[in-house]
């Protein structure tokens, strides 16, 4: 229904001159940016170590823990698919080193725990002082549990999800766009979506629903530099990619770290 | 809930909360309704302990504490006889303490020359330009008091164009580097930098401590160094005693007498869903300038057909946003800007004529900016995301030049009931229309330059100028005014110049939809300043029937 973020105008100046920009950059190096073909990642990349797989399936190169909310087929997929977005190697994390499927499925199984892990805790995360606040996901009001159960789930025919009409919940979303790209990757390359190389998923991704492929796109950004108690951004590897110091409270900056960031 | 209440609010940001203090200071019974949640567990208590906010992007962008579209939509018309789109644009605050939750605290004065648009500028033509009903002499005792009740920084004497006042409650916060940068380069062009007056604590001010500058404004302040109205105002109101506060409350009608003359009360759903009556003598609207106009176009009765308080035909009508554009310059040096308050400086050197042929009044300018990484990362080309996002060139070396521009009042921007789609509350949601007007398109054309040859000569060796609506169509300056026009001719404006509807001798308008004109300005120091001065007036019984001017 929604596109736009919620962030104020003076935040949109980030995005806006990127959009500009973009165009008139020199042409990126493409090839060394997908990476070199098929990384193969260890047994348990994609899965942060405090899950607690109490039966591991193995798929493909990935071993998923019973639990997941995607089932383990989709949640290989998820992984290929975020891998092709944003490719990582051992000097530069990409979506599977942040753990982006993790993250993923955490949000779409988020009312399997309660409070549901939708809003964390405030008001500090405990790195830089102050007890972890963050990690106590907050009770949902009842027009939130409302709004995130229909969200999540869909409207599933009941008379008080569908105020605008049925929604097709983005569980849903993300089973049927995950099951539509393999079946296209079964049709272009005769392969599983899982086993195909980054650079040929990297391909379909510009031919299939382009709705889904900025779902996607979308949340795996959100993994990348999101806070890590949502299970992306797996040992704030995304923020240390970007040079970005993340959450400061309650320390926030010095004086001197304000007027003079060239000192790091 | 406790009761009788002597008023009802409803609304909890900028002017409802100012309205809450000063009424309940005086010893009234007030109820004061939010529809979003209460994100300070201990806001009521003897010590306030820290929000429910954090430093923390996603949740932001999973709306916590804020306008939500997929429970609440708006749609938008942006051509004239064109289709009404759902898009999300202009969300505030949906918590207690509304908008001032998540503003970044802006808080300059308008000056005298605003409150005559029509004398400055002229007839326009397609503009419906007036004078405000006010003059800066009405506003300048409030916006002493509520500077000092918010807690704002600045400094007195630095804006050589402001009115004339006395020092702020506290000096100056820190200065990042993006303020140095750009203020020397608008210095170089014989401008006038200054800090901007905001409210956030530079030191340890009204039980609350001292910012320090994490940057996530926007994300709602975890250790309550801004001043929002619910830490400071709002809390203030609770600690008397005669406040009772209704969060996760939605008002869906306001109810009226048959003859429609007086309002009774309003139809609440409240936090476990039922629906009820509310009564008082007197009620309060301050649910911002698209919001407030909703409620009353919902509320059509057999006595006020087309919406209460709309015998003028006006009301919803006058839509203003403000033109806000920048110029956004890149440096070969860091900035990171996110180490900061998001704007620490400031300069009005627009706001007076230069002399020049031609000359068109131009708006504040803002000086300084930030972006998150993960709203910035989604914008970037999925094809060239690390080639962008890794550099940093466009992330830590840039900060920007912008101007809140004047928007003309039209009649055709406005509010309306959308006639398909609904809220989670089942009611109609708000329908927008607003397209920009050739003067706000002639501001952009004038000052743009401008705004570039600052950030020129502060070092930039790239700018890239910035239009928000035509970026993507939308409108997003977070400034609503102007749908419930204040003014003396009942036939010219919805509400009198203290804020009464002129159709209902018990309801008050208490956000930015009374502004007459947008100003060269911020709006919410204003709003503030508009609701502590016509809540001073309701309370006094006195004063119950004069009307000025």
């Amino acid at each position: 229904m929604v596109s736009r973020n919620p962030w104020t105008r003076r935040q949109f100046l980030g995005g806006a001159l990127v959009l500009m920009a973009a165009p008139a950059l020199p042409a990126c190096n493409r090839a060394a940016a997908t990476g070199g073909g098929d990384a193969q990642p260890d047994g348990t990349v994609g899965l942060p170590d405090d899950v607690t797989a109490t039966a591991p399936i193995t798929v493909g190169n990935w071993t998923v823990p019973d639990g997941t909310f995607l089932t383990p087929e989709r949640y290989a997929m998820l992984l290929a698919a975020f891998d092709a977005l944003i490719p990582g190697d051992p000097t530069s994390p990409g979506a599977t080193e942040v753990h982006a499927a993790w993250y993923v499925d955490q949000l779409l199984g988020a009312f399997r725990s309660d409070p549901p892990r939708i809003y964390a805790g405030g008001p500090f995360s405990g790195r830089h002082g102050g007890l972890d606040g963050f990690s106590s996901f907050q009770p949902l009001t009842r027009v939130e549990a409302l709004r995130w159960r229909t969200y999540l789930e869909g409207s599933l025919g009941k008379p008080e999800r569908e105020w605008n009409g049925p929604v097709a919940g983005l569980q849903a979303q993300y089973n049927d766009g995950l099951d539509a790209l393999d079946a296209l990757a079964q049709k272009s390359a005769g392969k599983g979506l899982a086993t195909l190389d980054q650079a040929t998923i990297a391909g379909l991704l510009d031919t299939a629903d382009a709705n889904f492929v900025t779902q996607l796109y979308t949340h795996v950004v959100e993994a990348m530099y999101g806070d890590p108690v949502y299970g992306g951004n797996f040992e704030q590897k995304g923020w240390k990619l970007i040079d970005y110091e993340g959450d400061r409270q309650p320390i926030g900056y010095t004086a001197r770290q304000m007027s003079n960031p060239e000192e790091g | 809930m406790a009761g009788p209440f002597d008023v009802i609010i409803v609304g909890s940001g900028a002017g409802g909360g100012m309205a809450a203090y000063v009424l309940t200071q005086k010893g009234l019974k007030v109820a004061l309704i939010e529809k979003g949640r209460n994100a300070y567990p201990t806001l009521g208590a003897d010590i306030l302990r820290q929000s429910l906010f954090g430093n923390d992007e996603l949740r932001r962008r999973r709306y916590f504490g804020f306008h939500d579209p997929f429970i609440e939509p708006r749609t938008l018309i942006q051509a004239t006889g064109g289709d009404a789109a759902t898009v999300e644009f202009q969300g505030l605050g949906v918590t207690v303490g509304g908008g001032t939750v998540f503003y970044d605290g802006d808080c300059p004065r308008v000056q005298q020359i605003d409150l005559q648009a029509l004398t400055n500028y002229g007839a326009v033509d397609g503009a419906s330009l007036v004078d405000w009903p006010i003059a800066y002499s009405d506003l300048a005792d409030h916006y002493d008091v509520v500077e000092r009740l918010i807690g704002v920084q600045g400094a007195a004497g630095a804006d050589p164009f402001a009115e004339p006042r006395g020092p702020y409650p506290m000096p100056p916060g820190r200065p990042p580097k993006a303020a140095a940068v750009l203020s020397k380069g608008a210095k170089s062009l014989g401008y006038h930098p200054h800090p901007m007056p905001m409210a956030n604590n530079s030191i340890a001010y009204g039980g609350r401590p001292a910012c320090v500058d994490c940057g996530f404004c926007s994300s709602g302040c975890p250790i309550d160094a801004k001043g929002s109205t619910a830490v400071t105002v709002i809390r203030a109101a609770q600690l008397t005693g005669n406040l009772t506060l209704l969060s996760e409350t939605c008002v869906t009608q306001l109810l009226t007498t048959a003859d429609g003359g007086h309002a009774t009360g309003v139809t609440v759903i409240g936090s476990d869903g039922a629906t009820q009556t509310l009564t008082a003598p007197q009620i309060i609207l301050a649910a911002n300038a698209i919001e407030t106009p909703r409620l009353l176009l919902a509320s059509a009765n057999a006595a006020h057909p087309e919406g209460i308080g709309n015998s003028s035909g006006l009301l919803g009508r006058n839509l203003m946003f403000h033109t806000v554009f920048a110029a956004i310059g890149v440096f070969d040096d860091e900035i990171r800007s996110y180490r900061s308050r998001v704007v620490t400086h400031a300069m009005a050197d627009f706001t007076v004529s230069d002399g020049s042929p031609g000359y068109l009044r131009g708006g504040y300018v803002e000086l300084g900016g930030q972006t998150g990484p993960i709203d910035m990362g989604i914008s970037v080309p999925r094809q060239v995301h690390k080639d962008i996002m890794v550099p940093g060139r466009y992330r830590r070396k840039i900060s920007s030049v912008s101007m809140m521009g004047e928007d003309m009042p039209q009649l055709t921007n406005r509010v309306e009931l959308d006639p398909k789609v609904r809220d989670v509350y089942g009611r109609p949601v708000a329908r927008v229309t607003y397209v920009r007007h050739k003067r706000d398109q002639a501001l952009i054309d004038y000052y743009m330059p401008k705004l570039h040859a600052i950030a020129v000569a502060a070092g930039a060796v790239e700018v890239l100028e910035i239009d928000f609506v035509a970026q993507d169509g939308v409108p997003e300056s977070k400034h609503l005014m102007g749908t419930t026009r204040m003014g003396v001719d009942p036939k010219a404006s919805v509400t009198d110049p203290f804020g009464r509807l002129h159709d209902v001798d018990n309801v008050w308008i208490a956000d930015g939809g009374v502004y007459p004109t947008s100003t060269g300005f911020n709006p919410t120091l204003t709003q503030q300043a508009l609701a502590h001065r016509m809540a001073t007036y309701l309370a006094d019984p006195k004063s119950q029937g004069r009307v000025k001017p």
